[in-house]
């Protein structure tokens, strides 16, 4: 799933799974995401920082709390180390920055969901 | 060993030879064994002593002559220090130790009686033995030789005295088959003794020599390549060798340092960002390509910039370990900066040349543009297509750089979800607004619609003035000028332009050091002035910036004290820079440290309601902002015009 806010960072995510054989959902902001995986099961959840209603951080704050939730990867366009740090300690994996190269974006998705048992 | 022709018929010559060889030491002695050899002397002497004390108890408990055994053995002993004294070669001394234990068994043995005599006998083996730890096969020899002596000239005794020939004879023989025996073990043991420790001390020195120049060898590669490296750990720790650029980059590094601290002490956000990434390196979620490509690669420290880049050396399985590869950029960002100038102007040159009405069309929508982002009529909608829209045109001109530039700012407006801003098309406009310039000046500056002129002239003459305020100070500077024809009328700004060269002398004269001083402290040996024109957001921004020594505030905390001014915030000390009288120059020259010219530059900005500034860091330069509205001097210089000039009627039309 990618949650973001700007319709055009959601294009450019899903285009780039769809073509490497993923399915991706979409959310606009954390509040939209965490609704909607309450009912659907993901293998990664990607993930933006700055939403309206309900930002990045307190996405995960809420998703942490979910049964069996997929890992996180945020999307930002900074890197900021104090959102960076947060982020981790509430679990996400990593980071990527925006604007992403595709194939790096790919072989994250790869990488994180092959984990999964 | 050598084969001749006349040996190999000869074998038993051989044999000798190789006996020869073998019990013969090289003759170098090298410091190790000569240390270990002296302290085994002394060590014999000790001994010694100790077995005159074992006589003289021998020859009591037995009864016979306790002085002349005492006499005896004190005499060997003196015969024993007096060798070692005098004899320069330790082997010699060993030798002559060898000979005096051996004779002082003989005195011992006829100190002894009876059953005594015969025990006592054992003394002779025990250091035949013993004398191995000389590592000398010589020694061994010069041991037995003294002991067949010694029972030779008692059998020649009891031949004369008329005993036993054939007892005695046969008893010589015996002893000395055992001696022979014991004698070829021993030197045996002691030549591998000399073998294995002494000659083995030699390789290791030799090896650790040839390490060491091997060490000298990779440290000048690390230091005379154009980058500069150095390994991390998985905590940031900086482990291993690096180079010696790092340590005058970023200054002495101390034991335990992390790249992070290296990083901090020129930027705290900078370190804080890399500790990040580097986390997220070490915690290999991610793939290590995007990881590594989301570090910060970029460090400015003063007027340098450094690029660094992160590669992983480490085999999987081992530790991590990280090489960063250094490189000093700036030159390289200059110059292509400066290329990408040029390309542009050709491209200006040659639109006007070949399609002049698209040209100037195109000009006028950039000018509109800049002017918009300036004064902020774009809302948010209009701004984002007006970008695109200049992209798109920009694109078609033959403006490759300006077009991507559009596009970076897009993308990053479209990854935030964020609609234009002022701010954020901000260096669009800067970029957009140099090109337009750099337009008019190619085609005369008689269209400029501000009605400026270019600042250009007057910066060109700051130049020259610094170059011969360089030469006369005996310092080597590289005066560099970053302007972008920016246009003003001049008259109005006058006051500050002609007080500007205050500053530049300021910072010849005190703040770029002489050639020694900067090569000392690993600085080009060039110093470098820039002198700098921009604008931004309704504001000319004038710098004069240097690499030299920086500020000092502890000296200009004292010397405004000493002016009674205040000095308990970091703003106080700024001020009292431009204060009339304050000079922390150790003496005044003729051309500056009176304390004044720069009182006067900062007279100037503030009567044009500006604001000036100085920046700086010990030891990496300083700089020096000026801030101006525009719009100020631009109504002075009309006000001045209509009340203290009367133009005359021909040169009204300006």
């Amino acid at each position: 799933m990618v949650i973001d806010d700007s319709t055009t960072v959601r294009r450019q995510v899903s285009s780039a799974l769809l073509e490497a054989g993923f399915e991706v959902l979409e959310a606009n902001d954390g509040l939209d995401g965490l609704d909607r995986l309450r009912h659907e099961r993901v293998d990664l959840v990607l993930c933006d920082v700055n939403m309206p209603r309900l930002g990045g951080l307190a996405f995960l704050e809420g998703y942490r709390r979910h049964q069996d939730p997929a890992p996180v990867v945020m999307l930002t366009t900074e890197g900021e180390p104090t959102m960076v740090s947060r982020a981790r300690v509430l679990g996400a994996k990593g980071w990527i920055v925006k604007p992403f190269r595709a194939d790096l974006l790919v072989a994250a998705a790869r990488r994180l969901t092959q984990r999964m048992p | 060993m050598d084969e001749s022709p006349a040996s190999a018929s000869r074998p038993h010559v051989d044999v000798l030879d190789r006996v020869l060889h073998y019990t013969r030491l090289p003759r170098e002695i090298a410091p190790f064994e000569r240390v270990y050899l002296d302290r085994t002397n002394r060590l014999a002497i000790r001994l010694l002593i100790a077995t005159v004390a074992f006589v003289a108890s021998v020859a009591w408990w037995n009864g016979t002559d306790v002085v002349l055994a005492l006499g005896l053995s004190v005499g060997i002993l003196a015969a024993a220090m007096t060798a070692a004294r005098v004899l320069r070669h330790p082997r010699h001394v060993a030798m002559s130790m060898a000979a005096a234990a051996m004779t002082m068994g003989v005195v011992l043995v006829h100190a002894g009686r009876g059953p005594f005599e015969v025990e006592l006998h054992f003394y002779f083996f025990v250091q035949l033995a013993t004398v191995a730890v000389y590592g000398n096969p010589r020694v061994v020899l010069t041991a037995a030789a003294t002991v067949i002596l010694a029972h030779a000239l008692g059998w020649s005794q009891t031949v004369a005295a008329g005993g036993d020939v054939t007892e005695a004879t046969v008893a010589l023989a015996v002893h000395a088959f055992f001696i022979g025996l014991a004698t070829i073990g021993m030197c045996f043991i002691a030549r591998v003794f000399y073998d294995n420790v002494f000659r083995l001390e030699r390789k290791v020195e030799a090896r650790t020599g040839q390490l060491d120049q091997r060490q000298r060898d990779v440290r000048l590669l690390l230091d005379n390549a154009r980058q500069a490296f150095l390994v991390i750990d998985a905590d940031g720790l900086i482990t291993g060798e690096r180079s010696s650029a790092i340590d005058r980059w970023f200054g002495p590094v101390p034991a335990r340092a992390s790249w992070f601290d290296l990083l901090r002490s020129v930027s705290p956000d900078l370190a804080e960002r890399t500790r990040a990434g580097w986390q997220a390196v070490v915690d290999d979620f991610l793939p290590v390509e995007l990881t590594l490509s989301q570090l910060p690669s970029v460090v400015r420290i003063g007027a340098c910039t450094l690029r660094v880049e992160y590669r992983i050396v480490s085999p999987p399985t081992l530790p991590l370990r990280a090489m960063l590869i250094v490189e000093d950029v700036t030159r390289a960002i200059a110059e292509e900066a400066s290329r990408a100038d040029r390309e542009e102007d050709l491209q200006l040159l040659a639109g006007l040349l070949d399609d002049r009405a698209w040209m100037l069309g195109f000009l006028d929508e950039v000018e509109t543009f800049v002017h918009d982002v300036e004064e902020e009529r774009l809302g948010a909608v209009e701004a984002t297509r007006a970008l695109h829209t200049l992209k798109g045109n920009a694109r078609m001109t033959g403006f490759g750089a300006l077009a991507a530039l559009c596009h970076e700012v897009e993308e990053h407006l479209a990854a935030e979800a964020r609609p234009a801003s002022p701010a954020a098309l901000a260096p669009v406009a800067a970029r957009a607004g140099r090109l337009v310039r750099r337009a008019r000046t190619m085609m005369g500056a008689a269209h400029s619609p501000s009605g400026g002129r270019s600042i250009r002239s007057r910066l060109e003459r700051l130049r020259e003035q610094a170059r011969q305020a360089a030469a006369a100070a005996g310092k080597e500077v590289e005066v560099m000028l970053d302007h972008g024809d920016l246009q003003l009328e001049l008259d109005g700004w006058s006051p500050i332009l002609s007080n500007l060269v205050h500053a530049i002398q300021n910072a010849i004269d005190h703040g770029i050091e002489a050639t020694e001083e900067r090569l000392a402290a690993g600085k080009p040996r060039r110093g470098l002035l820039v002198v700098r024109a921009s604008e931004s957001r309704g504001n000319v921004v004038l710098e004069v910036e240097d690499d030299g020594r920086g500020p000092c505030w502890a000296d200009i905390a004292r010397r405004a004290r000493a002016l009674g001014l205040p000095t308990d915030t970091p703003a106080h000390l700024v001020d009292a820079v431009f204060q009339d009288g304050l000079t922390t120059a150790g003496r005044v020259t003729d051309t500056s440290g009176r304390g004044v010219g720069l009182a006067a530059l900062r007279a100037a900005t503030r009567t044009l309601g500006g604001t000036i500034t100085l920046r700086g860091q010990a030891g990496r330069g300083a700089t020096l902002r000026i801030e101006v509205p525009r719009t100020n001097a631009d109504r002075r210089r009309r006000s001045s015009a209509s009340l203290l000039r009367i133009e005359p009627p021909a040169r009204a039309a300006r």
